[in-house]
């Protein structure tokens, strides 16, 4: 059974309620795992920083693109980070599975919520990886 | 179809974008504000509805799209 088939460990039954989660929304310690490409087999705290974080100069000024400048990409479905990742290869090399810490609010992409901004932490996200998988 | 852009450096999507243009003009205005540094990473990606991507142009591969000519690589 993948990640993505198990109810209430980040599968669909959870994807609704979080799916609709606005950025100022605290979350509570779950049991939901979110994925996110990485560069490498071991996650670093690299491999969780926003573009702001990044040092990167944000390319769209629009109050929605400048909060998500201040996030990083992460996947609800861990079979459409393998996709994105295989497709995309400058993206990384493998996908490490998280689950979310406390505190961690997600902004879904409204054309595919399954595909999200999430803020937070770097550290508290690379102390609560749970598996790195090649892409 | 829509559009997004990524910062390939750091794994994370800019936005999504209704159209080609609506992109466009974002990597336009970017190279405006910053030159053609805000390219270093950056990358066009087709969303087809099934949820297929494709990547239009990266980096400098950009410049031409928004209209913008890249300095030559000093050589020797």
């Amino acid at each position: 059974m993948t990640a993505e088939q198990k109810p209430g460990k980040g599968g669909r039954e959870e994807h609704g309620r979080l799916g609709v989660a606005r950025s100022d929304s605290p979350l509570e310690e779950t049991a939901v795992l979110v994925y996110r490409v990485i560069k490498g087999d071991r996650a670093r705290r690299e491999d969780f920083l926003s573009d702001e974080a990044s040092g990167k100069r944000p390319r769209d000024l629009t109050p929605e693109k400048l909060r998500r400048h201040k996030g990083f990409s992460i996947w609800r479905v861990e079979a459409k980070a393998r996709r994105i990742a295989q497709r995309l290869q400058r993206l990384g090399t493998h996908i490490a599975d998280v689950r979310l810490p406390a505190g961690a609010t997600l902004e879904p992409f409204p054309d595919e919520p399954d595909h999200q901004t999430i803020y937070g932490d770097p550290d508290a996200f690379v102390e609560r990886v749970e598996r790195v998988v090649p892409v | 179809m829509t559009y997004e852009l990524w910062d390939f450096d750091t794994g994370n999507a800019t936005g999504s974008y209704p159209s080609l243009l609506a992109a466009l003009q974002v990597v336009k205005g970017a190279c405006d504000r910053d030159g053609e540094a805000t390219l270093d990473g950056l990358a066009l990606i087709e969303v087809h509805p099934d949820g297929e991507r494709r990547l239009v142009a990266q980096e400098r591969g950009l410049a031409p799209l928004v209209g913008i000519k890249v300095a030559e690589p000093v050589s020797g």
